[in-house]
Parts: structure tokens; C-alpha cells; sequence
């Protein structure tokens, strides 16, 4: 299985990583993007099965990156990972496709209670 | 007109204490310390818009700082860069900004993070400091404020 961890922050994107290994995910692939529109070209040439993103970033946000893959087709399972969980963002997601709003900050078990079901 | 209620000092040191035990939770957590007049020459802040309206800054030492892109990157102290410092900073009050817009009437946006290492402060012209929680972390000084715009009506539980 192959993670596309999103975020803007270098610092987040190791968390992100590190979570992903004490959760117990440590075994699958992962390819990082710093931002949306690097994100798009990512998922488009590595064909990751996951894309685990921020919301707030610089050019292409996270929400638009998920709307600009669901508008080309992609059905990649898609989570947001945003210090924001608040109902009102939780609820644009949804609406958006996403599986998931993980708020940072976060823990391994929040990690493992989104992602068990897709990565068993 | 109902004046907004913003979080209190115990709202933010537990939204504080909630990011630090995740993050650097190994190292201990930040501990309330008497108001100090200490200039922070590191300085991070994100911008609330919408439902609410300011901003939330973050100061700590440059040696604070440091200590806290460390144990974030998981590197030692002695090979963490500026750039490092600006994206550990950043992180932080993005996380901590994030959590008190939650507390607070929306919807609104939150803004990406504005750090400043040289020394100077950053300024937010229109607003006053409506709440501050001055901590100290590995004996380091921390402050987290909360600024509200003067456009509107605020004020501390």
C-alpha cells in the first residue's frame, strides 16, 4: 500500500510519517507533497492507494485538491490531517468525498481508528 | 449585542498542554509561570477571519525554539536550521490557533502561520490583547495571546 502524506510543513509531514509507524503502518509505502498542486501531480504519477492531506495550505488548498481529484475521476481514499475539527469543517469534507478529518493534534490511536478499516 | 466570549487562560493552556503532550510530551510539559515582561524574539501568528475576527501569536526564546524543532524533527539541536525553527514555530500556533478558532463563533478561516526571527515583533494593527498565558517549557518562556480585532465587542470569561 502506498500513503501520499500532504502538507506544506516539513515538521507535520514527519509527524505524520512518525504517527503512521506507531500506529502499526510503519510496513507501507510513503511519498510526501508540500502542497496541493504537488500533491495532484503526486497522486497522478505514483498512484498512492491513501492520500492523507492538510487543509490549509499555500496555491492548491486541501480541499481543493480533493475537489480537483474527484472532478478527474479519482476515487483515492482521501483524509484530511488539519489543526481545524471544527463541525463546519467536518462537514465540508464530507460533502467534499473525504473519509476521514483527523485534528492534530493527534495520537496513534486516532491514526489506527481512521485508517484500520482501509488498511486493515 | 452579546459580547463574544473568548477562550480563557484555561481554555488555552489546556488546548497548549494538549499539543505539547502530543508532539513533545516526552520532554514535559509547558508550566504556568507569573506574567513576565520578557521580549520573545520568536514570534508566530495565525489570523482568524470570519464568525471572529484576530489573531493568535505564540513567542518563545530562540533557544526554546530550537529545543522544540528538535524534539519535532527528532534531530539533535546542533543540526536544526532557521528554516526548521520557522516550520516547527509555524506548526505549533497553526495547531494551537486552530483549536481556539473552534472555541469561537464561526465559520470563519484561519490564516496560514506569519513567524518573525529576527527579534522584531510581529504587529496586528486594530486589535488589542484580549487574553495572555505566559509558561515556561524546559525552562524556556512560552507566550500564547489572543488578539481581537477592535472592530468588534470581547472580552474574557
Amino acid at each position: 500500500v502506498k500513503i501520499l502524506v500532504t502538507d506544506d510543513s516539513r515538521v507535520m509531514r514527519q509527524i505524520v510519517i512518525r504517527t503512521l509507524r506507531q500506529a502499526g503502518f510503519g510496513d507501507h509505502d510513503v511519498v510526501e507533497a508540500t502542497d496541493g498542486q504537488d500533491g495532484l501531480t503526486k497522486a497522478a504519477e505514483e498512484r498512492p492507494d491513501l492520500v492523507l492531506s492538510d487543509w490549509n495550505m499555500p496555491e492548491v488548498d486541501g480541499l481543493e485538491f480533493l475537489q480537483t481529484l474527484r472532478a478527474s475521476g479519482s476515487r483515492i481514499p482521501f483524509g484530511f490531517v488539519t489543526s481545524e475539527g471544527s463541525p463546519d469543517m467536518r462537514a465540508k469534507a464530507e460533502a467534499a468525498g473525504a473519509l476521514f478529518l483527523i485534528a492534530k493534534p493527534f495520537t496513534p490511536e486516532a491514526f489506527q481508528e481512521a485508517l484500520e478499516p482501509l488498511l486493515g | 449585542m452579546t459580547a463574544t466570549v473568548l477562550p480563557d487562560t484555561f481554555d488555552i493552556e489546556q488546548i497548549v498542554a494538549e499539543v505539547f503532550g502530543s508532539f513533545l510530551g516526552e520532554d514535559g510539559l509547558p508550566e504556568l509561570a507569573p506574567p513576565f515582561d520578557d521580549h520573545l524574539p520568536v514570534t508566530a501568528s495565525v489570523s482568524i477571519t470570519g464568525g471572529w475576527e484576530g489573531h493568535v501569536v505564540l513567542g518563545c526564546t530562540d533557544d526554546g525554539a530550537r529545543a522544540a524543532a528538535a524534539v519535532l524533527l527528532a534531530m539533535d539541536q546542533a543540526d536544526i536550521v532557521e528554516a526548521d525553527i520557522a516550520d516547527a514555530i509555524g506548526e505549533l500556533v497553526n495547531m494551537v490557533g486552530g483549536n481556539i478558532k473552534s472555541l469561537l463563533p464561526g465559520p470563519s478561516a484561519l490564516t496560514l502561520p506569519l513567524v518573525s526571527l529576527g527579534g522584531g515583533a510581529l504587529h496586528h494593527p486594530s486589535s488589542r490583547e484580549a487574553v495572555r498565558l505566559d509558561l515556561v517549557w524546559k525552562g524556556e518562556a512560552i507566550r500564547v495571546s489572543v488578539w481581537a480585532a477592535t472592530s468588534q465587542e470581547g472580552s474574557p470569561l
